[in-house]
């Protein structure tokens, strides 16, 4: 559940624009195979937590790579959260600030969102993963509210031709939800926290196809309402979808999307942070939540609001620098660490 | 933010807080107050005139104590007195019956009477009219007295004759002003203790149900009653509520909030986390979900844990009504709720930040409504929120006649002016109106209380912010909501986390025939309620008429 | 211990300045609903002087007025008024207007924009894009091509009701129903610039004098039929004619740049093709045996289909409709004459459909969706064409039309009303 949230509540908003600027009128196909790419993450995740059912990402890299060259890792997988939480952080104010209230300071919103997350993040994973869930059929509600009603506009001979520049522009149009989909790694920093691990992976599962599949609809409503060219000029093609529906009076329906999005963003910056602080306590020992949580705090409302100065260079860090980066994180040093762990193997689960 | 900071140093202890001024603290230096002497029992004497002195002693300035000396027996002079509380006791029962059936010139043979046998057959005697005890020591007999007891002390012994005599004023059992209810019975819990157990009993009336009686408060001596149902209510539950209870050591319990904020479990909770009812049918169905039920004397509102969210929103008729009607009350309710925690907030953050969300015939009307009004909608609204408050505090003080007649009158006139004038628009009116109608469809008013709270400061939120304030306010609840338990049961039980089973009964009822397994919030050991396939069936064919 | 304290005191200070900024310094975005012009429509006109762009930007506003009299009868609605600015791109020309308007100007309610046919014979994208950039506007705003001057048009303003929600209410229900003129929403008309296989059209909205006698009598309830030619109130202004505004028309694109209209016959030719019509009510004389009827189409599809046949590429379109006949002079509607009143019909909306065909080719402009339905159908073909010369698809392409019109309803009378004859 508390996946889902997470991933959706960005992945909503950005994914139409960029796949489709890459994929054309195939983009929905580009997300059905960044699902894929998920359930790849989700298998790794899966294998490294039950290679240490114990512990964390941060805690097992070391005990795999040495002390000196596990603890860079550990830190460059802080800093991976901590990226993603800043970029999170950034696009929410950027999206308010630019359909809402154009007047209203970023750093006020960055710094508002900051300490409500805080606030849940203090509070333990079990009230972030309720609070999810609360959200949750709310979420799903109003996404399926708008495709459904983006349905009754929608002209399914906008998205032929199928495959009509080969499969090429697809799998690149795949590469950015993939890393959307891919933050399900988050999995192996949850792992020692939750009862009942292969449940968390069932749900990792169903989370995934779920969505996989709304995505995929949504994109492809996009598409045949909009065409496929317009949706990837446009900054945020899912509220213009939700700005254009109108059923007989029913219409205007982009506040109920923008608000409930909203809180689905509070649950993803609130588990980032608790996450964060989680590895900050591990890899350098602190104890006190008040120093890092009023850390994080200080440190997310800056960084959010200094280094883009529109919207623009955020949707450029994004396209360009973002993927490496979140492909290394997501995939290779999973991927690597599980290798490592497979090679020295039987020792490293012999001396827990 | 404040609060959360607040918060987290109280509770680890590390601010002195002046909002900690509970009784259990204040309780601590009165511990040697006069009027309570903490000292191992005095027994009582076999001189007769020394006992007398001390309770006199005891009772010093106490008018509504009555001593009353006789003598039994005519032959051997015994002397005797009795003593009782006047106020506590029934007159007739201590002249009638009592007095009768000791003095000596009842037609009754028997054994003599003398110094030596004295207690034993009195007590005998006695024994026909109600509970009966012996009692040695002087304490005992203090406690006794003041209990609604009349103490009979005779010559030579060393004992005192204990029967009790309760009686005095108490409330007829009424119907429950709080909740009051079309269909379903109409009595209410009284202040009385006995009376209260009695209208419990009346309805479960198994072994199975249990008092555990407990006494606290130095000064009040206020009993009160764990109660709960042996093999349905959780055992760890009860004992958390009995180890809770034990904890609590103050003065003075009058009411069942004196116990309440001592119980729960957060320090500062913006939601009841312990329930109460004045309707003993709501308390017996309580108990029958497995739940422990905490019957306080002196009042008549027993507290009910542990609680969850929705609780709130069910009243003791959705029960009684058809289902269908009770699910859609239950929705008109939550729909209520909603309306009284958001409505104003909605208002202002739509009139100053996202107008495009008025449909566009009325954006021009009222608009034109408030061209040239003083103040921002914001502000407006908070004032009128503000006034009606009063109102409504005006009001409950007021005598109930008086008080309908300003509450209504108040606000229908003050409306009115305040719209002609030119103060305020109508738009706000209808706002304020619309949102204080929908408060008071919110069965639990402590609720209501919350929701006060919560309202002024999600209107605050949106005048800042508009709809963003008000999602983040929102958020804050609901996180301070799921981090909320009552007695270890998450408070947003059904929905967070989700029990399916548990939405039978939450913002629906389903029919009784398919309620056949208790609340699994309750963690009851006894999950039926009863069998299967239980539902109404319709007749098999061929039996029926043409 | 100390030290935590310390901490903790720090973390209440800041909480509370940021909540004290919030508090005071905040509200940046609000903005108080009656202070707010509710801008319904604007227009957009463009002039070349010395070689510069100046552009001119018109906008109807609606102020709310303060009641009169007592509460219960709150606001009324005020009529729409009227005003410009000029400047060097819109945005100056918008914000020229917006100074002497004394109030913010809210955009939330806007109905569409009108646009100068100067606008887009030189310099549409401009224009489209700063809509499409403004976050307060909406995919369903409506564009409309003026015929001269959009500024005209807005000063004429609404016939019965405000402009704004005529053109709104035209656009959603009766544009393609009357076979007037298509209403153009904003997303459809980006959607159509940008995309590479089809061109775009606008609907076209001119004011023209009103006849004296409808001036007088204050405007007849002019049925749909009529154009849409109801008499301008005087809301208009204080003109010296009084004009009345009438959409009929459509304009035609290449690319970017306005090439020509169509008329009537082109234009309802043209919702034939490429409009799915509901709820019609579209009149059509058609002529049988010297004498003339009203078919009474209600409902219309079409469907294109590219054939490929040796690199040869001809497409075959085929229309069926539904119809009624209501007014007819005096055949007799029996099962066999229908059919036979079908074919005249068929007959009839061919010419029509041809007509737009032969039009959208002689302005060499493909909004008729052939090319599109090609790179749909056959995506392989239409590579073979190149970004720059797609439209020789359709151009150079033969085009068959098959009609299949049916009268579904023949109205209360069944074969035909007997009028009897005195025998001379």
């Amino acid at each position: 559940m508390i996946f889902l949230v997470t991933i959706m509540s960005t992945a909503v908003l950005f994914i139409p624009s960029i796949t489709v600027e890459k994929a054309k009128q195939c983009a929905w196909l580009a997300v059905l195979l960044s699902m894929s790419a998920g359930l790849i993450c989700l298998g790794l995740a899966n294998a490294l937590g039950k290679r240490f059912p114990q512990q964390t990402l941060v805690q097992y890299c070391e005990l795999l790579l040495g002390k000196y060259i596990g603890k860079a890792v550990a830190v460059g997988f802080f800093l991976y959260l901590f990226v993603v939480n800043n970029i999170v952080t950034r696009e929410f104010s950027d999206y308010i600030s630019i359909v809402l209230m154009p007047e209203t300071p970023i750093m006020v919103l960055n710094g508002l969102l900051a300490v409500i997350a805080v606030y849940a993040a203090a509070k333990g994973l079990e009230v972030i993963a309720r609070v999810a869930q609360f959200i949750l059929p709310l979420f799903l509600g109003s996404i399926i509210i708008i495709i459904g009603l983006g349905l009754l506009e929608a002209q399914p001979g906008k998205l032929l031709p199928l495959l009509e520049n080969g499969p090429g522009p697809v799998i690149s149009g795949a590469l950015e939800p993939a890393t959307l989909i891919g933050q399900i790694i988050i999995l192996t920093m949850i792992f020692p926290m939750i009862n009942l691990p292969q449940r968390a992976v069932k749900e990792g599962i169903i989370a995934i196809v779920w969505i996989g599949v709304l995505l995929t609809s949504l994109t492809a409503v996009t598409i045949s309402v909009f065409g496929p060219i317009l949706p990837g000029d446009q900054l945020f093609p899912f509220v213009t979808l939700a700005k254009h529906i109108k059923f007989t009076t029913i219409q205007r329906l982009e506040f109920l999307v923008i608000f409930i999005w909203v809180s689905g963003i509070v649950v993803k910056v609130s588990i980032f942070f608790y996450l964060e602080s989680v590895a900050i306590k591990q890899i350098f020992g602190l104890q006190n939540n008040i120093i890092i949580f009023g850390f994080l705090i200080v440190s997310h409302t800056l960084l959010s609001t200094l280094p883009f100065n529109n919207p623009q260079e955020t949707n450029f860090v994004l396209s360009n620098f973002w993927p490496p980066f979140a492909l290394v994180f997501e995939f290779f040093v999973p991927a690597g660490l599980l290798a490592i762990a497979i090679i020295r193997g039987k020792k490293v689960v012999l001396r827990k | 933010m404040l609060k959360r900071f607040w918060r987290q140093a109280v509770e680890q202890g590390k601010v002195q807080s002046s909002d900690k001024a509970q009784p259990s603290d204040k309780t601590q230096p009165q511990d040697k107050a006069p009027g309570h002497q903490p000292q191992a029992p005095q027994p009582l004497s076999v001189n007769y005139d020394a006992n007398l002195q001390a309770l006199r002693q005891i009772f010093n300035l106490c008018p509504d104590i009555v001593f009353h000396e006789f003598i039994i027996n005519s032959e051997e002079g015994i002397r005797a007195f009795i003593v009782y509380a006047s106020s506590l006791c029934d007159h007739r029962t201590i002249g009638d019956q009592l007095m009768k059936s000791i003095l000596p010139d009842s037609t009754q043979k028997g054994v003599k009477i003398t110094k030596a046998n004295a207690v034993e057959v009195l007590k005998e005697k006695l024994i026909s009219l109600a509970e009966v005890d012996i009692v040695g020591d002087l304490q005992g007999v203090e406690d006794k007295v003041l209990q609604g007891n009349a103490a009979l002390l005779v010559e030579g012994s060393a004992q005192a004759i204990i029967a009790n005599a309760r009686g005095g004023e108490k409330r007829a059992i009424s119907e429950p002003d709080t909740e009051p209810s079309i269909r379903g019975p109409k009595d209410g819990f009284v202040e009385d203790f006995e009376t209260n157990m009695t209208l419990i009993r009346r309805r479960i009336k198994t072994s199975r149900l249990k008092f555990m009686i407990t006494e606290k408060g130095k000064l009040t001596k206020t009993k009160i009653a764990i109660c709960y149902i042996e093999g349905v209510a959780n055992p760890q539950v009860v004992d958390e509520v009995r180890q809770r209870i034990e904890r609590i050591n103050n003065d003075s319990v009058l009411e069942g909030n004196y116990i309440e904020e001592n119980i729960m479990d957060e320090k500062f909770s913006l939601f009841p986390l312990i329930q109460y009812t004045e309707r003993p049918d709501k308390a017996c169905s309580c108990l029958l979900q497995g739940r422990v039920l905490i019957l306080i004397e002196n009042s008549n509102m027993p507290l009910i844990v542990p609680t969850t969210f929705i609780a709130m929103l069910q009243a003791a008729e959705d029960y009684y009504h058809n289902s269908l009607a009770a699910s859609t009350i239950r929705i008109l309710r939550f729909i209520a709720l909603n309306m009284a925690l958001l409505l104003p907030a909605v208002t202002v953050a739509v009139f100053s930040f996202h107008q495009e969300l008025l449909p566009p015939p009325l954006v021009s009307t009222v608009a034109g409504a408030r061209q040239g009004l003083p103040l921002s909608i914001s502000l407006e609204i908070i004032l009128f929120e503000f006034t009606f408050e009063l109102l409504r505090e005006a009001g409950v003080r007021l005598p109930k006649t008086i008080g309908q007649a300003i509450s209504t009158v108040g606000g229908l006139v003050i409306g009115d002016a305040a719209v002609n004038a030119g103060v305020v628009s109508p738009i706000s009116v209808i706002v304020v109106a619309i949102t204080a109608i929908a408060s008071f469809s919110v069965p639990n008013f402590e609720a209501a209380f919350s929701l006060r709270i919560l309202r002024f400061s999600l209107i605050l939120a949106a005048s800042v912010l508009g709809g963003i304030g008000i999602v983040f306010g929102l958020m804050i609840i609901l996180i301070h909501l799921c981090s909320l338990r009552s007695f270890g049961v998450p408070y947003l039980a059904p929905f967070a986390p989700l029990i399916v089973r548990d939405l039978k009964d939450s913002i629906v009822r389903v029919p009784w025939w398919a309620l056949n397994k208790r609340p699994r919030t309750n963690r009851t050991p006894n999950v039926y309620r009863k069998g299967k396939a239980q539902g109404p069936r319709k007749p098999k064919k061929g039996g029926g008429q043409s | 211990m100390k030290n935590k304290n310390r901490i903790l005191a720090l973390c209440i200070i800041l909480s509370l300045i940021l909540y004290s900024l919030v508090l005071c310094s905040g509200c940046w975005s609000s903005k108080e609903v009656e202070n707010l012009a509710l801008v319904t429509l604007v227009g957009i006109d463009l002039r070349k002087e010395n070689g510069r762009e100046i552009w001119k930007a018109s906008a109807l506003v609606l102020f709310p007025q303060r009641a009169q009299g007592e509460g219960g009868q709150s606001g009324q609605l005020s009529a729409e008024k009227y005003f410009e600015g000029e400047g060097p791109t819109p945005q100056t020309a918008i914000l020229a207007y917006s100074k002497r308007m004394s109030r913010t100007p809210f955009y939330g309610y806007i109905s569409g924009y009108i646009i100068g046919e100067n606008v887009a014979r030189e310099n549409l994208i401009h224009c489209v894009e700063s809509v499409a950039r403004y976050w307060q506007t909406r995919p369903r705003n409506i564009y409309f091509l003026a015929r001269g001057q959009a500024c005209d048009v807005l000063k004429a303003g609404g016939a019965l009701d405000r402009l704004s929600n005529e053109l709104i209410e035209f656009s959603d229900y009766r544009a393609a129903a009357t076979g007037q003129s298509v209403g153009v929403y904003r997303y459809q008309l980006e959607e159509w610039l940008t995309s590479n296989d089809r061109d775009a059209v606008l609907g076209v909205i001119q004011p023209v004098p009103v006849p004296e006698a409808e001036n007088n009598s204050g405007g007849s309830q002019g049925g749909a039929q009529s154009g849409g030619g109801q008499s301008g109130s005087s809301m208009g202004g204080n003109e010296n004619t009084p004009m009345k505004n009438v959409i009929e028309g459509i304009a035609v694109f290449r690319d970017d740049k306005l090439v020509g209209f169509l008329n009537r016959e082109e234009t309802e030719g043209f919702l034939l093709i490429s409009r799915e019509i509901t709820r019609g009510q579209m009149a059509i004389a058609v002529e049988k045996d010297n004498q003339m009827f009203t078919y009474f189409l209600s409902e219309s599809k079409s469907k294109i289909k590219p054939i490929v046949n040796n690199g040869q590429i001809s497409y075959q379109v085929t229309i069926q409709t539904k119809g009624g006949v209501n007014d007819q002079p005096g055949f007799t509607l029996g099962i066999k004459e229908i059919h036979e009143l079908e074919e005249a019909v068929n007959e009839r909306l061919k010419a029509k459909a041809l007509a737009a065909i032969e039009k959208a080719k002689e302005y060499d402009s493909d909004f008729l969706g052939f090319a599109e339905a090609l790179h749909r159908k056959k995506p392989k073909v239409w590579k073979t064409f190149g970004p720059s010369n797609w439209r020789e698809a359709f151009t150079k392409a033969d085009i068959e039309v098959i009609v299949k019109s049916k009268i579904v309803n023949t109205g209360t009378i069944g074969d035909k009303l007997e009028i009897q004859r005195n025998p001379e």
